[in-house]
């Protein structure tokens, strides 16, 4: 008869024990007096709020009851104002919970006890019109910093300080910037409202393949090339360049075009492309981002290279003061630029070196066709003109199913679902958590002088669980010996 | 602007006058920049990458080598337009046998391009479709009058034409003597580059 | 306890080593020869003890025999319940479903008999101790027949009896008499002990039996009906429902588990494939794929083609790799009911292909990956390259390679003769060496070509290549053909120069091809002379006479071109212009100093090479100029004899030539200021049309590929089943991202964490690149 009462004694210590772990790992949210912990709750994974309002609700009440004599660890009176020592960043309901409380006559000040430091990031859609985010993130120190989506991850730097930029041709739903325990998260905007381009050039192999190749990007293109004598061929309809019919203007070629019209819809916010001869086009000088110095000879065989705009003639650029160099090969111990960028008021012109790239699509290495269509395409993006738009009117809420992506069986219903679910909006302040909890509750305050003791802590022996886990594992241990000792003897 | 496509097999040169009277063409009628001299490329080298737009004729069978095949595909599918003309003007001929296998195997079979199509109006209008040769009429050949031209189309771009109408023959002439003529047959030439060029 | 002798004792106990009786005991016997204390005693012992120990020694093998039929029974049910348990599971699992039957039964067998042998155990605790205590707990004798026992043998498992508890002779006896007293005698022990030795082994065997009975027979119900009772939506064997509900379950109860069987096309000669319950299929394009299913027919089929249209050169690559039933058409599956279940047949396609069972809300994939029978490799390895032949005689080796990947059906040498020149040509094929194979997969094709049958004349071209067919039956099936080799048999005015490289005619040749066509018309014109007026023969004759200068000037431009270097045909060459061109123009003709005969044909003489080749260009351009004054003056008759001179004077050019200016085509260069834009017309202003966008696969895919991450934390079925399709798709265009994706989906299959292939899989896919950090608020060129 000993035997199953001595497996029952056991499956008792063990269930005992296990119990005891329990106690000793539950979380302590549910704990009044630790309200300060469950307030530098993560604030990503707490978004709705709901928990940080009732933990602030919870925080006011415990204040009423101590008379503001006793507070929890973290968390004091001090005279009729709370004092908040953060851990990490709340969440951002309850920042802006916090500051309605500070807002509605309730003292508040916070002492940061955080290991974040103005980290932030930012989305924005690309001017592409196959759609596509740069998402950029920064920190004012040296630390790791992860750039990620609701996939996985996206990006990591060693050093915060000198940013990460990533661009992405389809990121879900939020992007996310971490570093430590800090986070900081946007949403993915909405595909930016592109209008068409209008190309100026003489008829040539440069003329339809950079047509071609911006067309088959996904761009719409209108132009007009004369052919003969008062007879043209038209692409597209064609009109006077406006940024409320183009977002950007293309020019190929010298004298195509008059200036006057060029400038107007560059102050207009409009993007001008000058590539090949249109460099020297002096009626456009006050245009040019670069001045052309000289001719960059070619160098023969390099289009079959790595490095494939090398084989093509190129200018030599001279960038004007304020403009930016985009693209530039370097030669040994120098670096000429062939892509220069500036802003003329709220437009933005480029200037690509290159001349007959076509010969890149065609001559060029076997991804030379795709590779010479995203260069022009990424030219183009880089100055085009983007309305602003509204985003709740014109947000596209469909899922993936809806835009003609195959999917099977019991994929729509679970892609819409996750589509909504992830389309929870995070609160704006989440791109810079820090700085809008410095924004909500002002500049954090250096840790008060007066502080209840660790002595007069609340706590009492009992309601440390894992003293329970200790002792549960001891008799058992002790049990189990003492079996083994009698054994033994 | 573009290259007579030299080939192993067959005689690529039969006409050797077309391109200078091409050339002579699009100078006539238009403002496109053209060098004063046609080129001749080898089919096989990737130099032809360089010249979106090829001209290939002949008499005799064609078979492409296996390089030959590769260059021409890569060439097509980067953007280049072939036009293949039967120097024959004989359906039943060996070129036009042996050229259509090969283009098939190539680019994919042909196919024929209604008269309807862009290339009829790209500069001249040819209500007609494609202009009838003097060849055809006098009876040479296969004895027949073409109505259409075949093409291959990648993506709704003619990537290979096709033409039974021998205009290899009809344009093989001095340029010089195009004032002899009174209705320049050339004009069709002007159309099939400004497409090339255009689209 | 009744079932002492069955527990478990703490340690090893040697069995006591039992005496043989004086009486007759058939059923004991004495393991091996006693030791010599045994001996001793055996020869002491009276009856009455001997007859106790014999009966507790039978009593021993009965219950050792009980012990190990236990251990039997056990072992076999503990096997028929592994064995149905692997079958639940492999309705549940696809990894157990994997397992071949012969290793599940495999399985089963080892783990029965492992429990048997670790049952079996127990029977060698039954020592005579502790039979002799079973017999007492029965038929209780004061424990006279356990101390019998206990004395008669050493028990503590030493070599030597323990001398302490040695009792004497005497003693052992009276035991024994003390044992039978109390039991009634030697016989109604006997009795005793049987009885209760069977109420044992019945006790101790009945639950056994009865445990292995029910796995036998669930075992059996199992197999018998193997597939009739598949998973219903929970997963469980339906046991007792009624029939209707049944019915009804299996109507809404999601496809289960189905056989595929992969039939080949009867010309490939490959074996049926029984694949089992499979997800993907990779199989010869034309294959028939049987699905088979159990329950209710399910509610749709669908099959889809897993192509990416946007793919621009599919219809080639397609025909290419095509054989039979390789149309470009998504095929569709016929389902039918059958007896068990019901039956989903269709052919595998050229492309990529989805087949789409559903039942009960959900949908069941099976993927189809055809490949395609190669169509035959063919090198033609002789001759090696082109060649111009002397003379068309003797007979020619030809020998091709040739390779298939399932069979070749017949290879020839294909041959195509081209006769004839300028504007009228002929061509014939011919075939040779045709071969018929069965199968064979490598062969090497030869023939000898009899060149005088061939019939060749000079200026021939034969074509040669080989051909080959496999066993595809399909209509449209391409051959396999090697590249072709061109041999062209030299016309007799070139034999000096069959050494050269063969090449297309020469640029002389042009002017030849053209003079001859001259010729022609000119005969023409002259024999419709009579019935034409004088007007249309002065305008057809000078027409021709046009035509002909051209020529003239044509050849004029070669014999500068030779002698100066110059090729403009625009260059005008007139005496005394300052050139030195080794030749003067009198008269409209040209001549060489010294060379010319008064009749203005051209002396052959010990002249330069350079001269000797354009002596006859000279004498073809003076008798073109002769020819075309006749014509100017519509005199055709006159113009013929300087015709046929021009023809045979630049055949023989020719034929002196040693420069076969292959590739080169007369240069023409225009002066494009003079004629640009003189044309009288113009042309029209046009609408050109859009290029289409080509769709953004990769931003497609990455699109699907998040989708498919997120649906993976919630449903891995479905998002296995999506990423597989994904995978499909890709392997024409982007095999690299296929290869990635198809560890998404074995990560997903085996339930483990798909996150890192997903990462990899989107890094692959390159739809996240890092921008560089510069001033500009836009993210520039790459």
């Amino acid at each position: 008869m000993h035997r199953p009462i001595e497996t029952i004694g056991r499956l008792v210590g063990v269930g005992v024990l296990v119990l005891a772990l329990m106690l000793s790992l539950r979380s302590p949210t549910a704990d009044v007096s630790r309200a300060p912990r469950a307030l530098s709750n993560d604030a990503v994974a707490d978004s709705t709020g709901r928990g940080a309002a009732l933990e602030l609700s919870r925080v006011l009440l415990d204040r009423g009851q101590r008379d503001g004599a006793r507070g929890a660890d973290a968390t004091d009176s001090i005279g009729q104002s709370v004092h908040l020592t953060l851990q990490r960043i709340p969440s951002a309901a309850l920042r802006a919970t916090l500051a309605a409380a500070s807002l509605a006559g309730l003292p508040l000040d916070w002492t940061d006890s955080t290991a974040a430091r103005g980290l932030a990031v930012s989305a924005t859609a690309a001017a592409d019109p196959q759609g596509g985010t740069i998402a950029r993130a920064r920190a004012q120190n040296t630390q790791p910093l992860v750039l990620r989506d609701a996939a996985s991850t996206l990006d990591s730097v060693a050093d915060a300080s000198r940013g990460l930029a990533v661009s992405g041709a389809r990121l879900s739903a939020r992007i996310e910037a971490r570093q430590g325990r800090s986070r900081a998260a946007v949403d993915v905007p909405a595909q930016a409202l592109l209008r068409r381009l209008l190309l100026f050039a003489r008829p040539g192999w440069e003329a339809k393949f950079v047509t071609a190749a911006l067309e088959e990007r996904g761009w719409k293109v209108d132009g007009r090339l004369l052919i003969g004598r008062n007879a043209f061929v038209t692409t597209g309809m064609p009109s006077g360049a406006d940024t409320t019919r183009y977002a950007a203007v293309i020019v190929l070629d010298s004298g195509v075009v008059p200036a006057e019209p060029l400038s107007r819809f560059v102050r207009q916010g409009g993007g001008v492309v000058l590539g090949g001869d249109a460099l020297r086009d002096a009626a456009l000088r006050t245009l040019h981002p670069a001045s052309p110095d000289g001719e960059r000879p070619m160098v023969p065989g390099a289009l079959l290279t790595d490095a494939p705009r090398r084989g093509l003639d190129a200018w030599e650029l001279r960038p004007q003061r304020n403009a930016v160099v985009l693209v530039q090969e370097s030669h040994g111990t120098h670096a000429d630029p062939t892509v220069v960028v500036r802003r003329i008021a709220s437009g933005r012109v480029l200037a690509s070196a290159y001349r007959e790239t076509w010969r890149w699509r065609m001559e060029g290495p076997v991804d030379g066709l795709e590779a010479h269509g995203a260069w022009w395409s990424a030219l183009v993006s880089a100055v085009a003109f983007v309305p602003q738009r509204d985003t709740r009117v014109l947000r596209n809420d469909r899922p993936d199913s809806a835009r003609g992506i195959p999917s099977v069986a019991r994929f729509d219903s679970a892609i819409a679902a996750g589509a909504r679910a992830a389309q929870r909006s995070p609160y704006p302040g989440d791109a810079a958590p820090y700085a809008d909890l410095v924004a909500r509750l002002g500049a954090p305050v250096a840790l008060p002088t007066v502080r209840p003791t660790p002595a007069t802590s609340p706590t009492v022996w009992w309601r440390a669980s894992w003293l329970w886990f200790v002792v549960a594992a001891v008799a058992l241990v002790t049990e189990w010996t003492s079996r083994r000792v009698r054994g033994a003897a | 602007m573009f290259a007579t496509a030299q080939y192993e097999s067959g005689d690529w040169d039969s006409a050797p006058m077309v391109p200078a009277n091409v050339i002579d063409a699009i100078a006539r009628y238009t403002s496109i920049p053209v060098r004063p001299q046609g080129v001749s490329v080898p089919l096989s080298s990737e130099v032809i990458y360089g010249y979106p737009l090829l001209f290939l004729t002949g008499h005799l069978p064609v078979r492409f080598t296996n390089k030959e095949a590769e260059v021409l595909r890569e060439y097509l599918r980067r953007g280049g337009m072939l036009f293949v003309d039967d120097h024959n003007h004989d359906v039943d001929g060996a070129f036009n046998k042996t050229v259509r296998e090969e283009i098939r195997r190539v680019a994919g079979p042909l196919v024929p391009l209604p008269n309807s199509h862009e290339l009829y109006r790209s500069y001249f209008v040819f209500e007609n479709g494609p202009p009838t040769t003097s060849h055809e009429m006098n009876g040479w050949g296969d004895n027949l009058v073409h109505e259409q031209l075949d093409a291959v189309l990648f993506a709704s771009r003619i990537a290979v034409l096709f033409s039974t109408k021998d205009y290899s023959s009809e344009w093989s002439y001095h340029p010089d003597n195009k004032r002899f003529l009174s209705v320049d047959n050339t004009k069709f030439a002007v159309n099939i580059v400004v497409y090339a060029l255009t689209r | 306890m009744t079932g002492l002798p069955f527990g478990a004792a703490p340690g090893p106990e040697r069995v006591p080593h039992v005496p043989a009786p004086h009486v007759s005991a058939p059923h004991v016997s004495a393991p091996h020869e006693p030791a010599p204390n045994e001996r001793e005693g055996r020869a002491a012992m009276r009856p009455a003890d001997t007859v106790a120990l014999a009966l507790v020694s039978r009593v021993q093998q009965l219950l050792r025999r009980v012990a190990y039929a236990r251990a039997a029974l056990i072992g076999v049910a503990a096997a028929c319940a592994v064995a149905v348990a692997l079958l639940l599971a492999a309705r549940q699992w696809p990894d157990v479903r994997a397992l071949s039957t012969p290793l599940r039964a495999f399985v089963a067998l080892v783990a029965g008999m492992a429990i048997a042998a670790a049952q079996s155990r127990g029977a060698r605790h039954i020592t005579l101790l502790r039979t002799a205590l079973f017999i007492e707990e029965q038929t209780p004798a004061g424990f006279a027949l356990v101390t019998l026992v206990e004395q008669t043998a050493p028990i503590n498992g030493g070599d030597a009896p323990n001398d302490a508890t040695q009792l004497g002779v005497r003693s052992r006896q009276r035991l024994g008499e003390a044992f039978l007293d109390a039991v009634g005698g030697s016989v109604s022990a006997e009795d005793h002990a049987q009885a209760a030795a069977r109420t044992l082994s019945r006790d101790r065997l009945r639950d056994p039996a009865a445990f292995g009975l029910l796995a036998i027979a669930l075992l059996v119900w199992l197999i018998v009906v193997p597939l009739t009772t598949a998973r219903t939506t929970d997963g469980t064997v339906p046991s007792s429902t009624p029939p209707d509900d049944t019915q009804a379950s299996r109507r809404t109860a999601p496809i289960g588990a189905w056989k595929v069987r992969i039939e080949p096309p009867a010309y490939s000669g490959l074996p049926i494939q029984e694949l089992g319950n499979a997800d993907d299929v990779h199989a010869l394009t034309g294959s028939r794929l049987i699905v088979l299913g159990v329950g209710a027919l399910p509610s749709a089929v669908d099959v889809r083609a897993s192509i990416d249209a946007s793919l621009p050169m599919l219809p080639a690559v397609g025909a290419a790799a095509g054989g039979a039933g390789t149309s470009l058409t998504t095929p569709t599956a016929a389902l039918t009911a059958t007896a068990d279940g019901w039956r989903a047949t269709l052919t595998v396609a050229v492309m990529p292909t989805e087949l789409r069972l559903s039942r009960g809300g959900a949908t069941r994939l099976l993927l189809l990956d055809g490949y395609g029978d190669s169509i035959p490799r063919v090198a033609l390895r002789v001759p090696e390259r082109d060649s111009v032949l002397r003379r068309a005689t003797g007979r020619l080796s030809l020998q091709a390679a040739i390779h298939d990947d399932l069979g070749l059906s017949g290879a020839s040498f294909e041959l195509i003769v081209s006769s004839g020149e300028g504007e009228r040509f002929t061509a014939r094929t011919v075939r040779v060496a045709a071969t018929r194979y069965t199968g064979a997969r490598d062969v090497t094709l030869r023939a000898a070509l009899d060149l005088d049958s061939m019939q060749l004349g000079p200026g021939d071209i034969v074509h040669v290549r080989a051909v080959a067919r496999d066993a595809n039956p399909a209509s449209a099936r391409e051959s396999g053909v090697s590249e072709t080799r061109a041999l062209r048999v030299a016309r007799p005015a070139e034999y000096d120069s069959v050494s050269v490289e063969p090449a297309p005619p020469p640029e002389v040749d042009k002017s030849l091809l053209s003079q001859r066509m001259l010729l022609m018309l000119t005969e023409k014109l002259e024999r419709r002379r009579p019935r034409i007026s004088r007007d249309v023969l002065q305008s057809e004759s000078r027409s021709l006479a046009r035509d002909q200068a051209r020529l003239r000037l044509a050849v004029g431009d070669a014999v500068f071109q030779r002698l100066s270097g110059e090729s403009s045909a625009e260059h005008a060459h007139t005496v005394g212009d300052g050139h030195d061109h080794g030749v003067e123009s009198v008269g409209g003709k040209l001549a060489m100093p010294g060379g010319v005969s008064a009749t203005g044909m051209i002396e052959e003489g010990d002249d330069s090479p350079v001269i000797g080749i354009n002596k006859p260009l000279l004498e073809a351009y003076n008798a073109m100029w002769d020819a075309g004054r006749a014509l100017e003056l519509s005199d055709t008759r006159g113009a013929i004899p300087h015709m046929r001179v021009a023809l045979a004077a630049i055949e023989r050019a020719r034929a002196a030539s040693r420069l076969y200016l292959r590739g080169k085509p007369p240069v023409v260069i225009l002066d494009l200021d003079k004629i640009r834009l003189a044309g009288k017309d113009t042309g029209s202003t046009n609408v050109r049309s859009l290029r289409t966008a080509i769709p953004p696969r990769a931003r497609a895919r990455e699109a699907r590929l998040l989708s498919a991450a997120l649906l993976a934390l919630t449903d891995a079925g479905a998002a296995r089943d999506s990423v597989a399709v994904m995978r499909l798709e890709s392997l024409a265009d982007a095999p690299e991202f296929a290869n990635a994706l198809g560890e998404v989906v074995e990560r997903l299959r085996t339930g483990g964490d798909g996150t890192d292939a997903f990462v990899r899989a989107r890094r692959v896919l390159g739809g996240v690149s890092r921008a560089p950090d510069a001033a500009w608020s836009r993210v520039g060129p790459p």
